[in-house]
């Protein structure tokens, strides 16, 4: 009995082997997509965020001659460069200065006079620049302020500690950096995508890739009954499917642990350990997955004729997996109850919680139990078909 | 021995309703003997081959191949046949020799069993040359000698070849001929189907002659000759058919 879907597993699985298209969607992109994805990705943000930083920044100052002083300290300041203009507004809109410092008449007087007075900081809130000049404008005015506290003090021989009674220190508990935030939602969408790709070719060509070669009557004309030939077909799918998987997960742990050696930006701001129990778990989680993957995989193309009808079914069946791997994008959706039995969304925010290191095991075992049934399912729809002669001998 | 016994297959197509593919086929051949079934496109001949080879589920009456019911023991009945089409493809990236063996370990043949007969058949079909070949790479003659390699792999006493000439050159169909008698002598039973009349002629002991689902003559070619009253196989056949050849369009080739 098993020794027929050993025969035929074996068989299926040297035939997939030496499949060129099967070897790189299996074993090539998650090895290198990995590194690929996330060099280009940490040094993209990374340079866009220094060259921001690094720019000098083109500002305006109206009204200097009202406090010949605070325009000093911006005129002497680094990376900032002073240009005349009329139009503020429309200048920093055309992206010709990045910000103003707006002065108003008599401002050194009111100061002296101990008036209540401002200073006005134009920017556009919806430019990076603006918002990096607008922060560098704000902090010399703010240092100027100081300044001008530190001589009312020292005139009235307070003591400092007056106006500042206690310091307040920041101190950020976060376990990850926010780059290692970005990943955990991007990780888990395409651990997901790959462990379907890897066995998407693998799928149409056991079933519809067989009957445009004339291969599956023959087959069935073999004294193997059809779930038999059914249960090796799956399982050699499913193989491509974890298989694909391992080397995701792998690849994806090791460009993170070796990532030092990628870039020095990436290990700044986005390197994040996979701890062998983030793994397990991710593991667990994409074994049923990979199940409920190749059986729907199957189910599909064995309905097929040919190859290129088994495609055209697979790209709605892609979105279809695609939308609910999408939900890791969305920052304020967490696993709750509820949602730890939709299908593939519980799956997606179990890889999420796991990398971001929140581990809940009711959680996994309910995605993990469920899964497992719609695989289940998913199985029995596929044995089904295989034992329809409607569907296999389809014209 | 292979019985057909009232054997009435039926397709529930969507689109074009209800098709009585056979209709109460119904005939016996022997071991020795060679059975041609000769009908034009859609008469019925491949799906009255397939449910003989237990490809197919009759939806009434059954066949029995060297005494097992196909209904009853279809997996027990298919050991016994080796089944080839003219359509039969080969697995691509397979070599000559890996097709031969994984079939013989399908149909339960021993590991020594398997290297034996895989000898045995490339030497006398003349594929030895290519055992290390993947089929993508062979000439479509050679592909079929291939094919009838893995048909025979584990020596079948019934032999269901559904027009195994088709699309092959001269120099190969004449081979194919020749293992087929070759077959005969050593006392298989033998089924083919055909649209070729003068190969079933010169082939086949007995004929029987298919036409929109059901056999409407069997004979020996002669026997159908003198019944038609005509001297050629062609004449008698269209004859036989006669005047409800223009209705076989409704018929479907499953």
């Amino acid at each position: 009995m098993l020794s027929h879907i050993k025969i035929i597993y074996k068989k299926e699985l040297l035939d997939t082997v030496r499949d060129r298209r099967t070897i790189i969607s299996m074993i090539v992109v998650p090895i290198l997509l990995f590194p690929l994805l996330t060099i280009g990705f940490s040094s993209f943000t990374v340079s866009m965020i220094e060259k921001s930083a690094e720019e000098v920044h083109k500002v305006s100052v109206i009204g200097k001659d009202y406090a010949p002083d605070l325009f000093t300290m911006v005129d002497t300041s680094s990376k900032i460069e002073i240009v005349e203009i009329d139009s503020l507004e429309k200048a920093i809109n055309d992206k010709k200065i990045r910000a103003a410092l707006v002065i108003p008449e008599g401002f050194s007087k009111k100061l002296l006079a101990m008036d209540s007075t401002f200073v006005t900081i134009l920017f556009n809130a919806t430019e990076a620049k603006s918002e990096f000049a607008a922060d560098k404008l704000y902090n010399i005015a703010v240092e100027f302020r100081q300044q001008i506290l530190s001589q009312r003090i020292n005139e009235k021989k307070l003591n400092p500690q007056i106006i500042k009674p206690f310091k307040i220190k920041r101190d950020n508990v976060a376990k990850e950096k926010m780059g290692s935030f970005l990943l955990s939602m991007i990780l888990p969408y395409i651990i997901i995508i790959l462990s379907m790709v890897g066995a998407m070719y693998t799928a149409i060509d056991l079933t519809a890739g067989e009957k445009e070669r004339g291969t599956l009557e023959t087959i069935l004309a073999s004294p193997v009954p059809r779930w038999q030939i059914a249960t090796a077909k799956f399982l050699t799918i499913l193989t491509t499917s974890v298989v694909s998987t391992i080397l995701a997960l792998a690849s994806m742990t090791i460009t993170m642990a070796y990532g030092i050696m990628l870039t020095k930006a990436f290990v700044e701001n986005f390197a994040f350990k996979i701890t062998p129990q983030m793994f397990l778990i991710i593991f667990l989680m994409m074994i049923p997955t990979a199940c409920l993957f190749s059986a729907l995989l199957m189910t599909v193309s064995i309905f097929a004729k040919s190859y290129k009808e088994a495609q055209s079914y697979i790209s709605p069946l892609m979105i279809i997996i695609i939308l609910p791997a999408l939900v890791s994008f969305i920052p304020g959706v967490e696993l709750n109850l509820e949602l730890a039995f939709v299908p593939l969304v519980n799956i997606c925010l179990s890889i999420r919680e796991a990398l971001m290191g929140n581990i809940n095991w009711l959680y996994i075992t309910i995605i993990f139990i469920s899964t497992v049934l719609y695989a289940a399912l998913a199985i029995f729809v596929t044995h089904r078909m295989f034992e329809k002669e409607g569907v296999l001998f389809r014209t | 021995m292979v019985q057909a016994l009232g054997i009435t297959k039926i397709f529930d197509g969507k689109k074009r309703g209800k098709i009585v593919a056979t209709d109460n086929v119904t005939f016996e051949v022997s071991p020795g003997e060679i059975f041609g079934l000769l009908g034009l496109n859609g008469a019925g001949k491949t799906t009255t081959l397939r449910c003989l080879a237990a490809i197919l589920k009759p939806n009434s009456g059954t066949a029995f191949i060297c005494g097992i019911d196909i209904r009853k023991h279809p997996e027990k009945a298919k050991a016994k046949i080796g089944f080839l089409t003219g359509s039969t493809g080969l697995y691509g990236r397979l070599k000559t020799c890996e097709i031969i063996k994984y079939f013989g370990q399908l149909y339960g043949l021993s590991e020594t069993e398997v290297s034996d007969r895989t000898h045995h058949l490339m030497d006398i079909l003349n594929i030895t040359e290519y055992a290390n070949i993947p089929c993508d790479k062979l000439s479509s003659g050679t592909k079929q000698k291939v094919s009838i390699a893995r048909t025979m792999v584990h020596d079948p006493s019934v032999l269901i070849l559904d027009e195994p000439t088709a699309g092959l050159d001269v120099i190969t169909s004449r081979a194919l001929v020749e293992f087929i008698n070759f077959e005969k002598s050593r006392s298989k039973t033998i089924i083919f189907s055909t649209h070729v009349m003068h190969e079933a002629e010169k082939l086949c002991d007995r004929i029987g002659i298919i036409h929109k689902g059901k056999i409407i003559a069997i004979g020996t070619p002669d026997e159908l000759k003198s019944r038609t009253s005509t001297d050629d196989m062609d004449d008698a056949f269209i004859k036989l058919v006669g005047d409800n050849r223009e209705d076989t369009d409704d018929a479907v080739t499953y």
